[in-house]
């Protein structure tokens, strides 16, 4: 077992029904992601993939199975997973710094000595920094764009150094140019931090570009379907996205998707309800 | 590069030759759903609102179409207003807001607090939001003999009485506040590491704090509302108890002055707690 990184082992995960019964939302998976690591979960909506995502942030506990994140298991939310989900949590009450440096007023830090303090400092300002936030410290989340409260939402779970970092869809209310503005900024900074990351998205050519490891989810319940190692290196520039191994990885990926997704329209009834114009 | 790549700016009547006149369209932009208008235009209307009532009481007192003793004339209503000033008018005013302000207190510090926790723990909304719904709906005033038999004609029973009308609005209101605040902030601070009382604390409480003031505000005026029947609780003094006397003695002019006074004081504290409002939460609309 690494002692670092995520291992999920034999996770279910069943939601109780209205008529009593349990559906089965996620069935047995098996998933380590080794540290500094990023693994890229895709799947069609509904395979639980951001069900999975809570489970390691311990948002929600698993039905079946384990889920141990740096050694430790998981029974709950805590500082050495930071999460960034697609809609802005930043608090609307405080400032983008205060938000930033929130968990700094929590017991959780409470006997922490100067110099640990300093470097906790040093560390919410180098964030703020290399997000390009300097110029809205003291300005409140609703005063920014969403591109801005999403920067302000990865700097604020990374201040603490989790040992994973989780996001589900982070960028997925973005605009296309601020999406790959975005991209870059995320890649530079994993890069350099080493940071472990588990990324949920609907976006195939996102999961691609930023991910050394896509996992496609089937549904129903939600399992594992297949598993792609991305052959790019960890320096990447949005050109790689036109070379021949990109698209075709990235079409293999989709098709894959589209095999998992059961959607068959009927002939007949389309047939139909177009004669009725 | 060409000059006719250049994109030409649109003169104003070539983008709609039947637009209507300027004037129609500033006008119609009243009766816009949501349009703003201009400030001096909301001034000047919400002067009329005030202006046109007095216009047409002050037709209606010296057309002698109404008995004086019915509607007195603005003029006698003011010239009642200096008798008081020259009386009691100050003594009045005092322990009427005392009354008010620590009634009002006394259901704050129970009501928030109690609030706050049904909001956020369903098994003390089981315990206290049914019996609480029950009795926010018997009129206050019934509680009145109730509350002399308890607590005696002292200052207390009128506090009591104000209390009573308005600590159960403030609790239900307190907690639908809190019910209102997103689970992903919630989520979001429990991921950063904080605890439960953290949670309360940090996300809560100070998620839910400019509700809790606007609701406090409304409640302020609730509160002086039921003054008039808090005072007639043995009460000797006292802006209720004067329009009560007034009545008494078919002193219809001081019974306006009255009102009167009871409706600006509960405009001052509400236009208190607006600025307040603006000052202490910036970051809220």
């Amino acid at each position: 077992m690494n002692k670092e990184g995520v291992a999920i082992k034999s996770v279910s995960k069943l939601y109780p029904q209205r008529d009593g019964s349990r559906r089965r939302v996620l069935n047995d998976i098996d998933l380590e992601v080794a540290q500094g690591e990023r693994v890229m979960l895709v799947g069609a909506s509904g395979c639980g993939k951001s069900t999975l995502l809570r489970l390691i942030a311990g948002l929600e506990l698993p039905s079946e199975g384990t889920i141990d994140v740096a050694g430790t298991l998981v029974t709950g939310p805590g500082v050495n997973r930071g999460v960034v989900f697609q809609q802005s949590t930043l608090f609307p009450w405080l400032t983008v710094w205060q938000n930033v440096t929130f968990s700094r007023q929590l017991r959780v830090n409470i006997n922490v000595d100067d110099s640990q303090v300093a470097q906790a400092v040093y560390r919410s300002n180098a964030l703020m920094n290399v997000m390009g936030m300097d110029h809205v410290r003291d300005a409140y989340p609703n005063q920014l764009s969403g591109g801005m409260q999403q920067r302000a939402n990865i700097a604020r779970a990374l201040v603490s150094s989790p040992a994973v970092l989780l996001m589900d869809e982070p960028f997925g209310a973005l605009d296309a140019q601020t999406r790959e503005t975005m991209h870059d900024l995320v890649l530079h900074l994993f890069n350099a931090e080493m940071t472990t990351v588990v990324f949920v998205t609907h976006d195939v050519e996102e999961a691609v570009y930023l991910g050394d490891k896509v996992v496609v989810l089937g549904s129903n319940p939600g399992h594992i379907d297949s598993i792609y190692d991305i052959p790019f290196g960890r320096e990447r520039s949005h050109e790689i996205k036109f070379i021949p191994g990109f698209v075709s990885i990235r079409n293999e990926i989709l098709n894959r998707i589209r095999a998992t997704t059961e959607v068959r329209t009927n002939q007949d009834v389309l047939r139909k309800m177009t004669e009725f114009k | 590069m060409s000059s006719s790549a250049k994109p030409v700016p649109l003169g104003r009547d070539q983008i709609s030759p039947q637009r209507p006149p300027q004037n129609a369209r500033r006008r119609a932009q009243y009766l816009k759903i949501r349009s703003a208008i201009p400030r001096k235009a909301y001034l000047i209307l919400s002067l009329l609102g005030f202006i046109v009532p007095l216009a047409a009481w002050q037709w209606l007192s010296s057309a002698d179409m109404v008995s004086s003793l019915f509607l007195p004339s603005p003029h006698d209503v003011w010239r009642s207003a200096i008798d008081w000033y020259a009386g009691n008018l100050g003594t009045d005013i005092y322990i009427s807001t005392y009354r008010v302000v620590s009634g009002f207190l006394m259901a704050a510090l129970i009501g928030v607090p109690l609030g706050i926790y049904i909001g956020t723990f369903k098994s003390v909304e089981a315990v206290f939001q049914p019996i609480n719904d029950f009795v926010r709906y018997m009129p206050a005033s019934a509680f009145i003999p109730l509350v002399m038999l308890w607590i005696g004609i002292g200052e207390s029973s009128k506090i009591s009485i104000i209390f009573i009308g308005v600590v159960f609005q403030i609790v239900v209101m307190v907690a639908d506040a809190v019910r209102n605040i997103p689970e992903r902030y919630i989520e979001a601070a429990y991921t950063l590491g904080a605890k439960k009382g953290e949670v309360i604390n940090h996300v809560v409480w100070r998620g839910a704090l400019p509700d809790i003031f606007n609701i406090l505000r409304v409640n302020m005026g609730w509160a002086w509302t039921y003054l008039v029947i808090a005072e007639m609780v043995a009460a000797d003094r006292g802006l209720g108890f004067a329009i009560l006397q007034a009545q008494r003695f078919m002193d219809t002019p001081k019974i306006f002055v009255g009102i009167f006074i009871i409706g600006v004081l509960g405009l001052v504290f509400d236009l208190s707690f607006r600025v307040a409002h603006r000052v202490l939460f910036p970051w809220s609309r």
